[in-house]
């Protein structure tokens, strides 16, 4: 990992706490990537808008 | 733009070497002026905020001044590594990449004019357009432009649901959710480029040049929703 790529995990830690950071962190950990990995990437932005401003369910 | 900085000194018949050599120098400026503007917030953030903790300190110990010191200087340092670090491992000398880095420049100019709360607003969105070049750096293509789409994936649902979060506590407006809601749809068609060019990809060595065009328009569209989401929720008032 390089200081720049920790440079950036440090920015995305500040701005948005540590579990994104992580992930960042373990992409640079692979050192090999399948078109599996890839489709759970691309899942991500399939989330349609409604699903992110959706009210959350409440625990009962 | 139209930039053909290669083309003109090919004109002037000088060696390749030397042609090589400004374009190595120019490319270098480009991202160095490119990273300056991006880190200006920050920069300016901190050392407003250092003057204003000596205003504060003014009658206390001398340690609790050193400390501060040393916290002004690590965020600094922080800056400056990552601009030599930068610079210092990315394949600059093309054409392709200073014309890249003039729409990046292009793109902050748009994004350090619009009106900030004292956020150093595309400080992230920056970052993401950096991707592609920071992670271009290391490894095959093929898991550098992983790193990218997925860099940038992540930092785009980490964004959305902040803004999920504004948006249930009734602080967006309907406009703002109406642009947010643009850019994103916008987010995903870029993905979805991206998508069928890994998929077509597939089967091809990890070094394959299919590989290579992937991340630019898709952090530039990541980088547009994160700016927008920024501008309507302050990350300091989320």
């Amino acid at each position: 990992m390089t200081p720049a790529t920790i440079a950036l995990i440090g920015e995305l830690a500040l701005k948005y706490g540590p579990p994104l950071a992580l992930k960042f962190a373990e992409l640079f950990e692979k050192k090999d990537v399948t078109l599996a990995d890839f489709n759970a990437v691309f899942a991500l932005a399939d989330k349609s808008y409604a699903s992110y401003v959706a009210p959350k369910p409440t625990a009962t | 733009m139209n930039l053909d900085l290669a083309a003109l000194l090919q004109s002037l018949h000088l060696p390749d070497d030397v042609v090589a050599t400004v374009m190595h120098i120019t490319s270098t400026l480009f991202a160095l002026v490119m990273l300056v503007r991006t880190f200006r917030g920050p920069i300016v953030k901190s050392l407003t905020w250092a003057a204003d903790r000596f205003d504060d300190m003014a009658g206390h110990g001398r340690e609790d001044g050193a400390m501060l010191l040393a916290i002004v200087d690590s965020r600094i340092y922080r800056v400056i590594w990552f601009l030599t670090e930068y610079l210092f491992r990315l394949h600059l000398p093309t054409r392709a990449s200073l014309e890249a880095r003039w729409k990046i420049l292009e793109t902050h100019e748009a994004l350090n004019s619009q009106p900030t709360e004292g956020v150093p607003l595309g400080a992230l969105a920056g970052l993401l357009l950096l991707i592609p070049f920071l992670f271009t750096a290391c490894g095959s293509p093929k898991l550098a432009a992983f790193r990218s789409v997925s860099a940038v994936a992540h930092t785009v649902d980490a964004s959305m649901n902040a803004w999920g979060d504004w948006v249930r506590a009734g602080k967006a407006t309907p406009d703002s959710e109406a642009r947010v809601e643009a850019a994103y749809v916008k987010y995903q068609a870029a993905m979805a480029v991206v998508k069928s060019g890994v998929v077509a990809a597939e089967g091809q060595p990890a070094d394959s040049p299919a590989y290579l065009a992937v991340p630019a328009a898709l952090s530039a569209a990541a980088s547009d929703l994160i700016a927008l989401i920024d501008q309507f929720a302050p990350p300091e008032k989320r």
